[in-house]
């Protein structure tokens, strides 16, 4: 077959929505052609629910995201109107970032930075189907009939498979609220053996902000000192607030005399929703004695009246909805410019994937985002940059990027999905990380830049701005350590020592005669000395070795532990293994280990239930193979 | 001193076969002194040349001469892993009891890497305890669940992964999953597991949503947290204690007997023995010191007890006897409280009532006797009755019940006892011997009346002794979770993580080291209630707590 030039690309992404972008910009980037096909461009990077980026271990995978050369990061601190930093009052290693985003400029932003990346052609049109030579990818045909051919295909098509809008018992086909659904790709999938799952997510209604009383309500402001996302990034700008209000009994009753409309209740809906984002109506009927729920406004653009109730996904009739929301304080005049919704899609199992999120069964396709089970913004662009990484490797036949657990929270995402699966939208949460103390947001750079330098995909800019880091951290915490004896150090071992204070409270030694407390002892000389050389220092690189002695006891543990772990990365478990064959497993045992297949021990050890006397069994088993 | 060095040095045996008839039985023991015991009751009839089945031992039956012995082959003459064909020889009454097959390992060719003999007597249920009683009386103890396999790891024959994979296969994975497919007898068990793991996911969970979702509001978490981590500590405390219960236990349950001198206590020990262990004479006081014995009643190891006899007294050894008796009743399962039928006096024998009084009232015990109350069964024997007549007996019998009535029912504040038969008599004549241990209130104590000289009742004493035993023990099982002192070890492992939580919780440290605790804490408590994922983590989170931002 003869095929045009011009129809002709290394690499083919469908989709433009998050994982989409960071897969089309990281493909071209590595040097390689790059398509891009989207259902509307001018959806690029749209925000089909929460006008907001980051949140807890979102934060970090935006951080991880930057380090390894992606555009998540940079887009937000340009185009965010509030930003904020979460768990400020609980450990270090737990806090997090989380930015309102302006969601009409990012999305412009977005466009501009695909429409100016060299190797890469925007299409607007719809993929109908793949086409599939011997198990191997070779393009994509589209609703027109026309044909791209690609090397490979990176599928993102979010929630727009088969997707079906609910509003009340009303429901119509749509990709969300407003855009066309792909109905056909699905069936092209299954017939390439893939298998197919549903799920459900939703979204608030969209509120007219002038009918809103905002004098009532709590105001919630961003904070001046936070450390941008994006290493290339100077300073953010906070431009606006939010608001907090709260549900009472009254909402709650509205919404419990109605549930027979829901479609979430009257079965109308299959899919599986996520539990940690469960609509208001699911709130109301399983934690009955909670007298009120949050819900926090938030502006969706300051060129846009439309706010976003975050706390009320709701796929109750459009009538209930007003009802409802008008119950709230602030809300008693409210319209609704747009209805919340629920949206069922089909996903594929991400078990068909291996750890570069290739498909097991078809050779050069690469999913990412929510086809992979996945809900959120940061997920997908995770998965989107790793997949355009590992497809581009794959074209220059090196070795992919596979991140560990220890590594980085892209690497647990990935890593609990082909492991596990999912049966709900899959979330990132910090409990998820076994490592949490060793994957801050703090570190992303440390732990992640030099492997996008070595994929070629991390600019200079952001390169030595982390260079730099690196060697300031390593100085201040020599300097730390070897002062006066190590006397710093160890206090900063304590929990209730800031070095931040530290820092200040001796620049004001020196202008003032008080003996100022610094620490219950009176301060000698020396001392005060010893902590003006902090000034040498930036309050950021302090703060991280301040983290770094504090909890030392505790990453070298960790780390010890992930040595450990590591031996059982190298004990492989052959998928054909009937686990009834091995004597000494328990049933429970048995059922699961055949179900989930894990690749090796390590694996193996993940999986709830398994007792260390059946990993020793399974260990027994390796032994004896080899 | 009975250190736990001396404990890895016994010799032990036990039954590798299960309980039940069949075929043939196989009796393992191990330690230095294995063949020296065997020599005590083997008594080798030939060599089979041709084992290599247990069919073997069936066929040996057509004789082979090259596999005839000299005279006087002993025991010790025996070959290693080459198989004998023997009698059992009880040598306490001089008889054969069985035959059986032999084999002999010399250490450090075994599977302990001890000296090790396995004996195959025939499979019926009686002959081997039979047998297995024979080896306890001629120097081995029982050995403890698994211990064969951890002296052959103890002895580097195995190393630790295959010691816990073939403790494994044994117990069917994990402790949880064997009591599941065994009996509902362990469902409180069970659910006493369960709710450790939950309890343990529970504050987890409550630590891990106060980190992942900030900007929730959740109303009493640190209350919550803090009361059920207390209730935590404590579960996982109990089952400590029920390893050491169980330990303790698995020795065989303590019977004490006894009473003011002279009631026959000594007599009584020496009918349960079949034999004259304790010296017995008339004179009042004969034993001053305790006497301890292993008996086998019908399948039931137990320690009984004889004490000195309970009475003021100014001799400073005989006081410190009867000090000393007080100390065994509070440490006995059971009470065998005899009675000189002819000499019963109730408003002088301050004994029994001491007795009583002991164990219900002092406080310095309360605790104690809390614990054990249940367990801790009083049973009033009075002897001699062949010295009376059948009038007086009958006589005395009603007296003694009026008096029992009027002294334990005060001790029973519940109004409907007065409706409930709670004198639980059992009559010297036409006594059902399967008494219904189940109907007999806990409290009251039991009465027999008995005879040592001419054997009356002894036997109904016997069989009610061996029902309270398995009752006993069957009510100490539901407490039972671990059954290694690995598992034991596990769990102060994990309640020091637990506490170190908790103080880390109080003294206000960051959540995600509260979680490190916790989750070391859950871990090393997998091989009791399984791996916790994530997974489990996030269930138990998004189940108790309202997330929805």
């Amino acid at each position: 077959m003869k095929v045009k030039k011009e129809n002709f690309f290394d690499v083919i992404v469908v989709g433009a929505g998050h994982a989409g972008i960071e897969a089309c910009l990281s493909s071209s980037r590595m040097g390689l052609n790059t398509a891009v096909v989207t259902i509307n461009l001018d959806n690029i990077g749209q925000m089909s629910c929460n006008p907001a980026i980051g949140g807890l271990a979102k934060g970090h995978l935006v951080r991880e995201i930057d380090a390894l050369g992606g555009e998540m990061g940079k887009a937000i601190d340009k185009t965010g109107i509030q930003f904020r930093t979460l768990n400020t009052k609980k450990g270090p290693a737990v806090r997090s970032s989380r930015a309102q985003a302006d969601m009409f400029l990012y999305k412009q932003y977005m466009k501009a930075v695909l429409e100016n990346t060299q190797n890469l052609t925007l299409i607007q049109s719809m993929a109908d189907s793949l086409i599939v030579e011997n198990n191997k990818v070779r393009g994509i045909e589209l609703w027109t009939g026309d044909k791209l051919f690609a090397d490979a295909v990176i599928l993102t098509t979010g929630t727009f498979l088969r997707g079906l809008v609910h509003i009340g018992l009303f429901n119509y086909k749509a990709g969300r609220a407003g855009d066309f659904a792909s109905n056909k790709l699905s069936l092209s999938l299954i017939q390439n053996n893939l298998e197919l799952g549903r799920l459900k997510t939703g979204t608030t209604p969209r509120l007219d902000g002038r009918t809103i009383d905002f004098s009532k309500l709590e105001e919630q402001k961003g904070d001046d000192d936070f450390i941008p996302f994006s290493l290339s990034s100077k300073k953010i700008n906070n431009k606006i607030s939010c608001f907090v209000t709260y549900t009472n009994e009254k909402t709650h009753n509205i919404i419990r005399e109605n549930l027979d409309k829901s479609p979430l209740y009257c079965g109308v809906i299959k899919g599986i929703g996520p539990r940690y984002c469960p609509s208001i109506e699911d709130k109301v009927v399983r934690f009955k004695d909670k007298e009120r729920h949050q819900i926090f406004l938030e502006k969706e653009s300051l060129d846009s009246n439309e706010y976003y109730p975050n706390g009320l996904s709701t796929s109750l009739p459009l009538e209930t909805q007003l009802n409802f929301l008008r119950t709230i304080e602030g809300l008693e005049n409210v319209k609704i410019m747009r209805p919340g919704y629920a949206i069922e899609y089909d996903y594929v199992l991400p078990t068909e994937l291996y750890h570069s999120l290739e498909t097991r069964k078809i050779e050069n396709l690469f999913l990412a985002g929510q086809i992979n089970g996945t809900s959120g913004y940061e997920e997908a662009a995770a998965q989107g940059l790793i997949a355009g990484i590992n497809a581009s490797l794959k074209l220059k036949d090196e070795n992919p990027l596979i991140l560990g657990r220890d590594e980085a929270y892209i690497g647990v995402l990935i890593d609990d999905l082909i492991t596990l699966g999912t049966a709900e939208p899959y979330r990132m949460f910090t409990s998820r990380a076994e490592y949490r103390l060793l994957l801050r947001e703090d570190n992303a750079d440390f732990r992640l830049c030099e492997y996008g330098r070595k994929i070629g995909l991390l600019d200079d800019e952001r390169y030595n701005v982390y260079k730099k880091k690196f060697m300031e951290f390593n100085e201040a915490l020599d300097f730390i350590r070897t002062s006066d004896g190590g006397k710093l150090y160890n206090m900063l071992k304590r929990p209730d020592v800031d070095i931040l204070r530290l820092k200040n409270l001796s620049i004001n030694i020196i202008n003032t005669t008080d003996n100022l407390n610094i620490h219950q002892n009176p301060k000698s000389d020396i001392e005060n000395n010893l902590y003006i050389n902090l000034k040498n220092y930036s309050n950021e690189i302090l703060k991280r070795a301040e983290l770094y002695i504090k909890y030392e006891g505790y990453i070298n543990r960790q780390k010890e532990e992930i040595k450990r772990m590591r031996k059982f990365e190298n004990y492989y478990l052959d998928e054909n293994i009937d686990y009834k064959s091995i004597s000494g497993l328990s049933l429970e045992v048995i059922e699961k280990l055949n179900k989930i297949k894990p690749a090796t021990i390590y694996e193996a050890n993940r999986i709830s239930g398994i007792t260390p006397a059946a990993v020793s069994i399974l260990l027994m088993y390796c032994n004896k193979k080899i | 001193m009975h250190s736990i060095l001396n404990n890895e040095l016994d010799t032990i045996c036990a039954i590798s076969t299960p309980e039940g008839e069949g075929a043939i039985s196989i009796i393992r023991i191990s330690g230095s002194i294995a063949l020296e015991i065997c020599s005590k009751i083997l008594k080798i009839k030939r060599k089979n040349a041709n084992f290599n089945t247990f069919n073997a031992k069936i066929n040996c039956n057509k004789r082979n001469s090259e596999n005839k012995i000299k005279e006087n082959f002993s025991v010790s003459d025996c070959e290693p892993k080459q198989f004998y064909v023997c009698n059992i020889y009880d040598y306490f009454i001089n008889a054969v009891i069985d035959e059986a097959g032999f084999v002999f390992m010399k250490a450090p060719n075994s599977y302990t890497g001890e000296d090790m003999a396995e004996i195959y007597p025939h499979g019926g249920v009686f002959n081997t305890r039979y047998i297995l009683e024979l080896i306890l009386k001629s120097g081995a103890r029982l050995a403890y669940n698994g211990e064969f396999t951890k002296r052959a790891y103890l002895n580097k024959k195995i190393n630790l992964i295959q010691a816990e994979a073939i403790l494994d296969i044994i117990k069917s994975n994990s402790v949880k999953s064997l009591l599941i497919a065994n009996n509902e007898l362990n469902g409180q068990l069970e659910s006493k597991l369960n709710i450790i793991k939950d309890n343990f996911l529970y504050i987890l969970a409550s630590i891990e949503a106060l980190i992942d979702f900030p900007e929730e509001e959740f109303k009493d978490i640190s209350k919550m947290f803090l009361l059920k981590s207390k209730e935590l500590f404590g579960l996982i405390e109990h089952l400590i204690n029920s390893y050491k219960e169980y330990m303790a236990n698995k020795q065989g349950l303590n019977v004490a007997i006894a009473g003011k001198p002279n009631a026959g206590k000594s007599s009584l020990l020496n009918k349960f023995l079949k034999k004259q262990r304790a010296i017995v004479s008339d004179i009042p006081g004969t034993t001053r010191d305790y006497i301890e014995e292993s008996l086998f009643l019908f399948n039931k190891t137990i320690k009984i007890i004889d004490t000195a006899g309970l009475r003021i007294s100014n001799d400073d050894v005989e006081k410190a006897g009867i000090d000393f008796t007080y100390e065994i009743i509070k440490k006995s399962d059971i009470i065998l409280y005899l009675i000189d039928i002819t000499l019963v006096d109730f408003t002088s024998d301050v004994t029994l009532i001491d007795i009583t009084k002991k164990l219900d009232l002092d406080e310095d015990d309360l605790e104690f006797i809390k614990n054990r109350d249940k367990n801790k069964k009083l049973i009033i024997v009075f002897n001699k009755i062949d010295k009376l007549s059948d009038d007086e007996l009958k006589e005395k019998k009603s007296e003694i019940i009026k008096q029992i009535e009027s002294k334990f029912g005060t001790n029973v504040p519940n109004d409907n006892m007065k409706d409930n038969k709670y004198i639980n008599e059992h009559i010297v004549k036409n006594t059902n011997s399967n008494i219904n241990i189940n109907n007999i209130n806990e409290n009251i104590p039991e009465i027999f009346f008995i005879s040592t000289v001419s054997d009356l009742n002894i036997d109904i004493l016997k069989k009610y002794l061996y029902d309270s035993i398995i009752n006993i023990e069957s009510s100490l099982k539901e407490n039972i979770a671990i059954t290694t002192i690995r598992q034991k070890n596990l769990l102060e492992k994990s309640l020091f993580c637990l506490n170190n939580a908790i103080n880390a919780f109080n003294n206000a440290e960051p959540y995600e080291i509260i979680s490190i605790e916790l989750r070391d804490g859950i871990n090393f408590l997998k091989d009791i209630i399984g791996n916790v994922s994530n997974e489990d983590i996030l269930d138990m989170l998004f189940k108790e707590f309202c997330i929805g931002k």
